[in-house]
Formats: structure tokens, C-alpha cells, sequence
């Protein structure tokens, strides 16, 4: 079989495929509004000078084409680092979805071989956004007019560092979605963390070799700058895969012989209105191949984790991974129970076919509804999940206050999101829609059930919180924990009704609680102080939700 | 070459479980070239066998044969020769027909003027030449069927199988594909799996009926034709009576007439004085079988 065949048509076919939805319109202008934010001045890395005993002073470059097109990877790589792999990761997930898997399985074609394809198909759609940031990055050297445009300089960064950086992101999202368990909430969860982690190191190296280049009184060197000594003899070396610490030693260097009496030791990042800057004129990096290879041997090992993903990718065997099937019947899984030897097909007799079978709709219909969204929302979890939820509960009731506030309820904010990433796309996301959507009443009925019993299970979930703060008499937390139990799940609905899937609440929330509940970030941390900020907020949101769904079901 | 003849598929003592579910048992099936009505309630198994038979599932225990090649230890020998249409099947919605059959194309192995002629050929076989340039997203149920069916048949697989292949067509493609796989028997094994069983009555060669993952009977249509004879019997009945006789007979069909219901029942002993013997055909041959294993008297 033509390998190269076969790997182009797999992610030629997925590339369309994506590339081709009113989403991805959506993803290049906002790929193309950050792509303003950095090329116009309103977010970018500088550097910084200064001690506790002097001045601090901020520093950025020339706007010319090395400065701009590093910058625009820069600041691309901390964001794209972290929605490029949810905007990818849906590659396989969809071949399940759709069903194109269980025929792609009765072909030749090779595990490795497909994930292979499907990383070429993520990386395409990421080599997309990236050339579109490096065109915008041209056009804003041209409107700059600080400097004359410099293709090489301004696209080095890209090819050196940006793509890279996306190969590897590309393959992360193949090998998290050949584990099933990583596919939904659990992953997108992982993934943030990971992301953060790697920020962190990258960040933490950084300061570390500051400290050790002060310590050792070398600081930024002007050599630095300009030393090509043996660049053809170097071997290639691992850097982090944003790149910070590849461009790091070349613009201190550059700043610090701009302003060589500054010392010049570490990097931050400008969001929002520009203050006064020192500028100084980078030229750009010496790319050496040494430089170049190093940063793609991060692609040769997103293609290393492909491989080895292979080694344990089902390939849909529906007996090997939970697989859902939206369309058609259900597994066969059933299969020897479903015609019970006491249940005669051909002369069975016909049952009641009264709709209102349940005492409880025949009473009153909001309340069976809301007892069936509660049923689906609560079924078919684990008994390790319910252990774990449990678990953190009774740390609550049994921890000194300050850790159960510090820690355990923060904690507790986040263990139910798979459940919330339910809430609003259950309908598309189980292909029912046409049959809830055509019951009585979807919007006014059916969609505040759901509501309802997301937040009652919110406020199960997260019990011992309630119980802790009442008998300590904390009322100000306690109006925060009520606010958190309303918004959370408003949220995930109005987001699951919006988007008609779960992955986008799933980024904004675990996003929103980094900031929030776990930081601490006054304004945003929606469990505690004044609830009624997030209140009026999930009012807005469920208006919304009902405003959407009443399109969806017209439609 | 004609290699049609030395075509076997074969699967020994055959299993599989899911979480302690038996989905099938001990399943002995020997194929030739020809076309095999896989018959059975639903949960019965098919769908199972199938899938192991398209070596998307492995099974528990037992082994597949292909020309005496085992399959569970090497897929790839049958997967090249293998056309596979699932019952539940999907598209990419964004990519038109053409684009998708040149994608399956492909990753089937086949190289660029032999996938684009036959792509070509297969559009034109099930109709759909003046959408094919359309997203697969706009195009009706029965549309997508075609689809499917179109790559199913693009390696010219010397095993078919296909699973509900006419489920949503209209009665015109519904018999443009029965004619089709009985054009493609004479040269490959077709496995078809159906509800329908006038589809199988009118194109497959052997039947095997399926119950709780057993195969329950293995033969030609003739000869489970010719077992019933004797056992089916019609006879009119008022609308009153119906009831009470669909709970004492395995009754295969109801028909309104004039003067009442024309009621057939399946039963070896003549239900009534009225009741007059009739052809059988193979749904009460289906009927008897899955009857006689729910317990129930015939």
C-alpha cells in the first residue's frame, strides 16, 4: 500500500472536513483579532531591569520584522498552547461520532498510519492559524513602518519554534484521544494542568538561569547577540517547546546593548494599554540548525507519542472502548437478553400505551421530567467517582476550616464537571433532539427540568461545603456557595445549549476556577463574597439558554 | 484469474463476551461464494458476528478462517478484500460524495486512476453521479445509504458484508440493490444481514437464522420452504376473533378482506376446520423458528 497516499488523503479528508464548518470561521477571527492584540502593541512579552535598590524599567524592541514575528509566536504559543489543543482534539472522537470509524476499522489501513494522518490533520489546521499570524505579522511590520520588512526574520520564529511547538501540541490531542477515558471532561481538565505546568517550568527556568547568571555576575552578554562561533558544528538542542528560553539569552543580549548599565533579568507579558518602554533594536536571533532541529525534535517526539499511542489505540473495537454511538440501535452488548424466552414476540399482548405511565408526571409533569433529567444526569457513573465525590465531602465536615477553604472546596468546585458538561448538548451530542425537541413543551418545561436538577445535584455534590460554612457561621461564604450552585450549572447550560457540545464549557470553566475558586482572584472567584453578581448573571444565561434552544427546536 | 472458487470464510467455535454478556456461542459457519441471509431477533447476535467477521472486534475465544488464513492473528489477509457496510453507519457531513469515496479509496490501498474509475462507475451504479459534488451533510437518508454502499463496493471485495444495506432506500434502489448483490454473488461471499425478510427471500442463496448468539438452522431456501409445507394455513375471521386467536396461534400475517380478516398462522396441526393450507414463505419460516425458541407452540 502507498503509505504516502493513504497518509494524505486521511488528513486531507479531515482537514476539509473541519476547516469547512462555520467554527473554524469563528477560530481564525479570533486567531486573527490576537494576531491585532500582539501586532498593534496591546500584548507582547518585554523585559524587565531593576532591583529592589533602583528603578524598575520595562523594555521592548523596534517594531521591526524579528521583533513582531517573535513576539507573535510568543504570545501565540502561551495562547495556541493552550486552544489549539482544544480545537483539535475532536479528530477521532468524530470518526466514532460519525461512524466513519467501524469502516475506517475493516481496512488496511494501520493504527500508526491513521493516528499519523489524523496528527498531519491537527497540525494542518494549526499551520493554518499560524501562517495567518504570520501574515498579519507582515502586514503590521508595513503599518509599523519602523523598519523595513525582513521575510527571513520575521518568519524564523514561526518555523523554528511556532510550528514545532503546534506538531507537538497536534499530537498531544491524537494520543489523548486514544484513551477513552481522556476524550471528555477528564482530559480537558489534565490538559489544562499540564499546560499550566509546563508555563510554570518554562517561567521557573527562566528565573533560575537569571539567578545563576547573576550570581555568577555574566548577566545578558552583547556576545550573545552576534556569536555564530561553530554554529554549523552544533548539535541540536532541547529547549522548552514555547520557546522562551531559546529567544531569551538572544534579547536580553540585544536590550542590554542598547542599555548596557541596565540588568536586564527577566521577561513579562504587556496585556491591555502600553506604558512607557525603553526600545531597543533587536536585529533577531542567529538561527543556527543547532537552534532550528532542536525545537522540531519536540515534533519528533509528539510523533514518538503517536507511536507509541498505537500500541493501545482500540481502533473502535466497541468491545475495547466505551464507545457512543448516537445513531441507530444500541450495542449489542444486549445481545441474549433482549428476547427473554418470557416475552413471546409474535403473541405478546399489548401493554398499556399510556403516556403519562408515571404517577409522578400524571400529578404533575415539570416534577417527572425533572426526576428523569436528575436520573440522567446521576446514572451510569462509577462507583470510584461517587467514592471520590463522597470522600471529598467528608474531608470537608472532618478538616480544619482553613484547608477545607484553602483546598478541599475548591476542590470539590471541580470534581462534578463531567457531569456539568452534560448540561444543554445531552439532545445533539445522543442525536435525541428530534424526539425531545418535539415532546410538549422543550423550552418551558423540559430545559428548566434540566436547570433544576443540575443544580440540585450541584448542591449535593458540593453539601459539606453548605454544612461547614453554616455551622461557623460564615454567611458570606454561605451566600457565595449558593451564588457557585446556581451559576455553575446556568453556566454549563447556556454554554452546552450555545455551542451544542461540551467542550467549550469545559475550557471556559476549568479556565474560570484556575483564576477563580483556586487563586483566589478577587472578582472572579464565584463561590465566595457577593453572590449576586454571578445571580444576575445566571439569570442573563438562562434567558439565554431559553432564547437558543427555542431556535433549535423552530429549526 | 477467476479465484472465486477457493474463496472460504470460516469461523470455529466462535465467542464473545461483553462484561459477561455472551453476545455469541460456539458459532460454526462455513461460506462459499454466494449470499448468506443472516436472519435473527434483534440482540440475537448478528451484529457481533459481523463485526468479528469485519475484523473490527476480536472475539473471546474460536478463530476466523479466509482461504485457511486465520484472521484474528492477521487481519490485514482479509481487510484488503473486504467491503463492510455497517447498519449505522455515518459520513463526514462537510465532504462531498466524491471526496469521501476518494478518501475510503484510498485508505483501502487503492491506487489514483483505479479509485477515481471506480468511484466514477460506483457513482453512476447508485445513482447519485449529479450529487456527487454536494456536502455528504445535505443529502437525504437513503442518499447516504447509497453512499455507503458505494464504498463498500469500491475494492471489489471478495467478502461483502453488509448489515440493513436497504434500510431507507425507496422500493426502486430497494430492488436496484437486490439485483446488485445477486449480479455480485456469483463471484464473492455476501453476507447480508436484514430485518427485511423479502430481501433475503429474493436474493440470498443460504439462510442461517440466528437466536441468543446460536446459529439455530443453516440451509438453502428451498429446503426450510419445503420443511413448512403443511404448516401454514389461512382462513377468514371476524375482527372480534382476532385478538383471541393472535394469542392462541403464531399468526404470520393479517390481511383486511371484505368479508373479515384473512388470518395466517403458522401451525403443524390444522388450526380450525376452516382453515385451508398455504404456500410458506420464508417469514414464516422465521417466524416458526425464533417462535419455537421463545417456548411458544406451533
Amino acid at each position: 500500500m502507498n503509505t504516502m497516499r493513504v497518509l494524505f488523503h486521511l488528513a486531507l479528508a479531515d482537514f476539509f472536513e473541519r476547516t469547512r464548518r462555520y467554527r473554524f470561521l469563528l477560530t481564525l477571527a479570533a486567531v486573527i483579532y490576537l494576531g491585532v492584540l500582539v501586532n498593534n502593541g496591546t500584548a507582547f512579552f518585554y523585559l524587565i531591569s531593576g532591583d529592589l535598590n533602583s528603578l524598575v524599567l520595562r523594555f521592548r524592541g523596534v517594531f521591526n520584522s524579528a521583533w513582531i514575528g517573535t513576539m507573535t509566536v510568543l504570545v501565540t504559543n502561551v495562547f495556541l498552547g493552550l486552544f489549539a489543543f482544544y480545537l483539535v482534539i475532536d479528530c477521532i472522537e468524530r470518526d466514532i461520532r460519525t461512524g466513519v470509524g467501524q469502516i475506517i476499522a475493516t481496512t488496511p489501513v494501520r493504527r500508526a498510519i491513521y493516528l499519523i494522518g489524523k496528527w498531519i490533520s491537527n497540525f494542518a489546521v494549526l499551520l493554518v492559524l499560524e501562517l495567518i499570524l504570520a501574515a498579519a505579522a507582515a502586514v503590521m511590520v508595513l503599518l509599523k513602518g519602523e523598519a523595513a520588512l525582513d521575510l527571513g526574520a520575521l518568519l524564523m520564529p514561526f518555523l523554528a519554534v511556532g510550528f514545532p511547538f503546534m506538531a507537538l501540541i497536534a499530537a498531544l490531542a491524537v494520543v489523548f484521544e486514544t484513551v477513552p477515558w481522556l476524550r471528555g471532561a477528564l482530559g480537558s481538565t489534565l490538559y489544562f494542568f499540564l499546560w499550566i505546568f509546563l508555563l510554570m517550568a518554562v517561567l521557573t527556568w527562566g528565573a533560575l538561569l537569571a539567578v545563576v547568571n547573576d550570581s555568577m555576575g555574566t548577566g545578558a552578554s552583547v556576545n550573545a547577540l552576534s556569536d555564530n562561533t561553530g554554529a554549523m558544528m552544533e548539535l541540536p538542542t532541547l529547549k522548552d517547546p514555547m520557546g522562551f528560553n531559546v529567544f531569551r539569552e538572544s534579547l536580553f543580549a540585544g536590550a542590554a546593548a542598547g542599555y548596557p548599565n541596565e540588568r536586564i533579568h527577566s521577561m513579562g507579558l504587556q496585556a491591555g494599554p502600553a506604558p512607557q518602554f525603553m526600545v531597543f533594536d533587536w536585529p533577531g536571533m542567529n538561527w543556527t540548525p543547532g537552534i532550528v532541529c532542536g525545537q522540531w525534535l519536540w515534533a519528533a517526539i509528539g510523533l514518538g507519542l503517536i507511536l507509541l499511542s498505537a500500541v493501545w489505540f482500540a481502533r473502535f473495537d466497541p468491545s475495547r472502548e466505551g464507545l457512543r454511538r448516537p445513531r441507530g440501535k444500541p450495542e449489542e452488548a444486549k445481545e441474549g437478553e433482549a428476547t427473554a424466552p418470557g416475552k413471546k414476540g409474535p403473541r405478546i399482548a399489548l401493554p398499556s400505551l399510556s403516556p403519562l405511565f408515571s404517577r409522578l408526571a400524571q400529578v404533575n409533569p415539570f416534577m417527572g421530567v425533572l426526576f428523569a433529567e436528575l436520573r440522567m444526569l446521576l446514572n451510569g457513573r462509577r462507583w470510584w467517582w461517587w467514592a471520590i465525590t463522597a470522600g471529598v465531602n467528608i474531608a470537608m465536615l472532618t478538616s480544619p476550616i482553613d484547608i477545607t477553604k484553602t483546598y478541599l472546596i475548591p476542590c470539590a468546585w471541580l470534581l462534578p464537571l463531567a457531569i456539568w458538561s452534560e448540561m444543554g448538548n445531552r439532545e445533539q451530542k445522543n442525536n435525541t433532539s428530534q424526539m425531545v425537541f418535539s415532546s410538549a413543551r422543550p423550552v418551558l418545561r423540559q430545559l428548566p427540568a434540566a436547570w433544576l436538577a443540575g443544580v440540585l445535584v450541584t448542591a449535593l455534590f458540593v453539601i459539606a461545603g453548605a454544612v461547614v460554612f453554616l455551622s461557623n457561621g460564615d454567611l458570606p461564604d454561605l451566600a457565595g456557595w449558593v451564588g457557585a450552585v446556581i451559576f455553575i450549572p446556568t453556566l454549563a447550560l447556556a454554554l452546552g445549549v450555545l455551542s451544542s457540545g461540551s467542550r467549550v464549557f469545559q475550557v471556559v470553566y476549568v479556565i474560570w476556577w484556575y483564576i477563580g475558586p483556586l487563586q483566589k482572584t478577587p472578582g472572579l472567584d464565584f463561590t465566595t463574597g457577593a453572590p449576586q453578581v454571578y445571580l444576575l448573571a445566571a439569570a442573563g444565561l438562562l434567558l439565554l439558554s431559553a432564547y437558543w434552544r427555542g431556535r433549535q427546536v423552530r429549526v | 484469474m477467476d479465484t472465486s472458487n477457493s474463496l472460504v470464510i470460516e469461523t470455529q467455535n466462535l465467542s464473545k463476551a461483553y462484561k459477561g454478556v455472551q453476545a455469541l456461542g460456539d458459532f460454526n459457519l462455513k461460506l462459499s461464494p454466494g449470499i448468506l441471509g443472516l436472519l435473527g431477533p434483534n440482540g440475537a447476535g448478528k451484529s457481533t458476528l459481523m463485526r468479528m467477521l469485519a475484523t473490527i472486534t476480536k472475539p473471546t475465544q474460536g478463530t476466523i478462517l479466509w482461504n485457511g488464513r486465520d484472521v484474528i492473528k492477521d487481519p490485514e489477509v482479509l481487510r484488503s478484500v473486504l467491503g463492510y457496510l455497517p447498519q449505522d453507519f455515518g459520513v463526514y457531513p462537510n465532504l462531498s460524495a466524491q471526496e469521501f469515496l476518494e478518501y475510503m479509496a484510498a485508505i483501502k490501498g487503492m491506487r489514483g486512476a483505479k479509485a477515481r474509475r471506480k468511484i466514477s462507475d460506483l457513482l453512476d451504479m447508485v445513482n447519485l453521479r449529479e450529487a456527487a459534488r454536494r456536502p455528504l451533510g445535505g443529502y437525504s437518508g437513503g442518499m447516504r445509504q447509497r453512499v455507503g454502499i458505494a464504498q463498500a463496493l469500491l475494492n471489489d471485495p471478495q467478502l461483502l458484508i453488509v448489515d440493513e444495506p436497504t434500510v431507507g432506500l425507496d422500493p426502486e434502489e430497494r430492488v436496484r440493490f437486490r439485483n446488485l448483490l445477486s449480479d455480485l454473488s456469483g463471484e464473492r461471499i455476501v453476507i447480508l444481514s436484514t430485518h427485511i425478510v423479502s430481501d433475503v427471500e429474493s436474493t440470498a442463496t443460504d439462510i442461517a437464522i440466528i437466536y441468543k448468539g446460536h446459529l439455530k438452522v443453516r440451509a438453502r431456501p428451498e429446503q426450510l420452504l419445503k420443511q413448512m409445507e403443511g404448516s401454514v394455513w389461512e382462513w377468514m375471521v371476524t375482527s372480534q376473533e382476532l385478538p383471541a386467536l393472535k394469542q392462541q396461534f403464531l399468526v404470520s400475517g393479517t390481511t383486511r378482506r371484505m368479508a373479515g380478516v384473512e388470518l395466517r398462522v403458522v401451525s403443524e396441526a390444522q388450526p380450525c376446520p376452516a382453515a385451508q393450507p398455504v404456500t410458506p414463505t420464508l417469514e414464516d419460516v422465521y417466524l416458526s423458528t425464533v417462535a419455537q425458541r421463545q417456548g411458544c407452540t406451533v
